[in-house]
């Protein structure tokens, strides 16, 4: 089963994000972040699948988390959607250029989130079989 | 602007809507970009303020255009938009060749403008626009050659790389007021990371400002992690480490400030310092050190915090959300008291829930108290235009101001300067006579302006008076007829007369003069105004002078509304324009000229059937409410199915085709996930009460 780990500080977004990626067709595992430092303390403990994330947080930013897992053997290639409400066309070419695998801008279709999430999911299970 | 446009016959109401606004915007854009291309020629940096006031006009004008669809305009604002975005972030330098573009820039809006309504001229633009916009695209992506910090910084560029935009801001901000940047770096272990480094980083905040926080893998990955501190400090790497005293940390300097070359903030800075100095005998290395620290953590108590209105938006829509869960809590809490099985718990939720709603009442009104700000800055904007007025004009002109100690939310203060300014330069430049004519007509040669705030309810009302020639209704009504706003022999009352300032397309002078704004009449006034909820009203007596009563709600952030129901929906009411409401037979309606009416103590009440504004079935029950509105001195008596009681409601902006439509402020969500329509009262209102204007 597919493990998705959500990064966001908003507990509304982040109820949004989980119910979006409930919904992906089979059954996926969704564990939520409350924060960056709370995702580093997650991400030793599963074999993540998909990692989504907001840019903006009071600990660390979401540009860093990715910065960190991008230079960590273990999750370098798991795959990594920014989720952000800074649509500035900085953040999101900084975002892709750290390594992430896709910029979504807030307020998103949940659809297309889906969309993205199975994308990505679907890539990842070719490279693993 | 004073050319007559030859074409302007084929413009459609809406294309007057738009070049009416359009041209406000571009009025205030002519004399930003002005005012930057002086202090670009005196060698002075882009003011802040005024950059961002100009990132604000080209954000609106974009928004206006795409609203009416003029797409070129619409692009080249928005490429305006990026690239005073980058001038506001640092990103972009200001120089010459940036100002003659802007200069360009406004030029060719002008341009568009005039052409708005006369499709062959404007698909004739489309070239130069384009080549405008691809050379200002050209200059945001050239990278900024002079001064780049990042470039100076000692540090590992996938740090620089993981800052976000507001993050690179600050860390330049602080090297340009002249702060040490260091670099701190220390390893945890990853089960107990978080115990460790907020330790380490409350020390660093102590004595400085933490930009960011970059986590690497550490040497043993499975079980430690790294992390990389930016740190803004005044004081220098190595004092940096001795204060933090942390043994597991290392710091070392990633720029070492140049205190010579850095701005007035060091200069400030080195004030605070001497006092202190001088009363000390002469300090020893080790004791300046322990002096320094002191002093950091007295500079940093000041019982005011300068906050981005931003971050209070973000609060004010917690709050809201907070709001909107209660609601539902509430909810939730009634139906389990219905119950006889839960109804104990129910009781005791209750309770809870109650207390609940004071805290949250309280902290409601604790954040909205902190987006209030006094008038007093935009009358002191005012004066000063007035003085500057004074000597162009040579009229003598005293200002009288009141209330300046009146709150309103930080957002409509700045909304509000454009269209008071435009009330007060009309009264200076049209109404307040020359002082041979004053003298001539018996008055007091000196005239008189008072401006008068004060707080009514939710409300705030500024008044604007002078003592002029008052408008001549006679002229007016010429005028009005000129131009087809009104037929030939239409009766109109005084009052009616009075409104037609407000009509697009008016002006009751044709000579337009440098001073009165340019054309842009009391209709953008109103529609400024009618954006935040607020009206206008005017009135004038002959040569004794005019009143322009302006009345804004205190904040638009939280609003008290009333639910109101026809057929299957519901829709809010904001409670500050609700004055009663009255439960009555439908047989009580009477009917006069097409007009509904209700006897209302003596008084005529214009009624407006809810179901009908909106074209929702009208079930047309015998027992009807009556919503009574008033919004200034406007009165109208809107008929609804229901009640449904009181409740907080936050209003949110709709997007889509509905965004448009006029009657609806915004949305809502009560709490129970069925979004409500918000109603704009005062569209509502100003729509039945005045009379409709003939296009």
């Amino acid at each position: 089963m597919p493990r998705i780990l959500i990064v966001e500080d908003s507990p509304t977004m982040r109820a949004l994000l989980a119910s979006a990626l409930e919904e992906l067709e089979g059954s996926v595992k969704i564990a939520e972040a409350a924060s960056g430092f709370e995702a580093l303390r997650l991400l030793p403990r599963e074999r993540w699948d998909l990692i989504v994330t907001d840019v903006n947080m009071p600990d660390i930013n979401g540009l860093e988390l990715v910065s960190f897992a991008r230079g960590n053997a273990s999750y370098r290639n798991v795959p990594l959607i920014i989720v952000s409400t800074e649509g500035s066309e900085r953040d999101r070419a900084r975002g892709l250029e750290l390594g992430a695998d896709a910029y979504l801008v807030k307020p998103f279709e949940p659809g297309e989130l889906r969309e993205i999430a199975a994308q990505l999911l679907a890539q990842r299970r070719a490279r693993k079989d | 602007m004073a050319t007559r446009r030859p074409r302007q016959g084929r413009r459609t109401k809406a294309d007057r809507e738009f070049v009416s606004e359009a041209e406000e915007i571009l009025e205030a854009m002519r004399a930003g970009v002005s005012d930057l291309g002086d202090r670009c020629g005196a060698n002075h940096g882009s003011d802040p303020e005024l950059v961002n006031r100009l990132f604000r006009s080209a954000h609106s004008l974009k928004a206006l255009a795409g609203m009416f669809r003029f797409d070129p305009i619409q692009d080249l604002a928005h490429r305006l938009e990026d690239v005073l975005d980058g001038l506001r972030l640092d990103r972009v330098a200001l120089d010459a060749s940036l100002c003659s573009l802007l200069e360009e820039a406004v030029a060719t809006f002008a341009a568009l403008l005039e052409r708005v309504g006369d499709a062959d001229a404007l698909a004739s633009f489309e070239a130069p626009v384009s080549q405008l916009t691809q050379r200002i695209a050209e200059l945001i992506a050239a990278p900024r050659k002079k001064d780049d910090v990042l470039a100076r910084l000692d540090v590992d560029p996938s740090l620089l790389r993981a800052l976000t935009e507001y993050e690179e801001h600050r860390l330049r901000e602080n090297v340009r007021r002249g702060r040490h940047i260091a670099l701190v770096d220390a390893t945890f272990e990853i089960l107990a990371f978080e115990e460790g480094l907020s330790e380490l980083t409350a020390a660093i905040r102590e004595h400085g400002e933490l930009l960011s926080t970059l986590p690497a893998p550490g040497e043993a990955p499975e079980s430690q992690i790294n992390f990389s501190l930016l740190v803004a400090s005044d004081l220098p790497a190595q004092e940096l480490g001795a204060a933090l005293d942390f043994p597991k940390a290392s710091v070392r300097a990633a720029l070492t400030a140049d205190r010579a070359a850095s701005a007035p903030a060091s200069a400030a800075q080195s004030a605070v310092d001497e006092p202190a100095r001088e009363g000390a005998a002469p300090p020893e290395p080790s004791a300046l050190l322990d002096h320094a620290g002191e002093l950091e953590s007295l500079r940093s108590i000041s019982d005011t915090v300068r906050v981005d209105i931003r971050k209070l938006d973000e609060l004010m829509n917690l709050v809201g959300e907070l709001v909107i869960q209660r609601g539902a809590l509430g909810e939730l809490t009634a139906r389990l008291c219905e119950s006889a099985a839960t109804a104990r718990l129910g009781g005791e939720l209750a309770k809870v829930h109650k207390a609940l709603e004071r805290k949250l009442r309280d902290l409601q009104s604790a954040v909205l108290d902190v987006r209030m700000v006094p008038l007093r800055q935009v009358f002191e904007k005012v004066a000063r235009v007035i003085r500057r007025m004074r000597r162009e004009l040579g009229r003598d002109v005293r200002l009288e101001l009141r209330g300046a100690d009146t709150e309103l939310d930080k957002l409509i203060v700045e909304a509000l300067v454009d269209p008071l300014m435009h009330v007060v330069r009309n009264a200076l430049d049209h109404a307040i006579e020359p002082p041979e004519e004053r003298r001539a007509a018996g008055k007091d040669p000196e005239g008189c302006l008072a401006i008068d705030a004060l707080q009514r309810g939710n409300h705030v009302v500024i008044a604007v008076r002078d003592d002029g020639r008052g408008i001549d209704t006679r002229a007016l009504r010429a005028h009005a007829e000129e131009r087809g706003l009104v037929q030939p022999g239409e009766v109109l009352s005084e009052r009616e007369t009075l409104e037609l300032i407000f009509a697009p397309g008016l002006s009751t002078r044709d000579s337009v003069t440098e001073t009165s704004g340019r054309g842009v009449g009391m209709d953008v006034v109103r529609s400024n105004l009618a954006a935040l909820g607020g009206v206008v009203d005017v009135e004038s007596t002959p040569g004794r002078g005019t009143a322009i009563t302006m009345t804004l709600p205190i904040t638009l952030a939280i609003i008290q509304s009333l639910i109101v129901g026809v057929g299957q929906r519901r829709f809010a009411i904001p409670l500050s324009s609700v004055l009663e409401t009255l439960i009555m037979e439908r047989s009580a309606i009477q009917r006069s000229e097409g007009r509904e009416l209700l006897d209302l103590r003596g008084e005529p009440l214009l009624l407006r059937h809810l179901a009908r504004e909106f074209a929702l079935e009208d079930p047309e029950p015998e027992k009807v409410y009556v919503i009574v509105l008033g919004i200034g001195e406007q009165r109208l008596g809107l008929i609804v199915e229901r009640l449904h009681g009181q409740q907080d409601t936050v209003i949110k902006p709709i997007q889509g085709p509905l965004a448009t439509l006029r009657g609806i402020a915004g949305a809502t969500d009560l709490g129970d996930q069925e979004p409500v329509l918000v109603l704009d009262t005062s569209a509502i209102v100003d729509d039945a009460t005045r009379r409709r204007e003939v296009t």
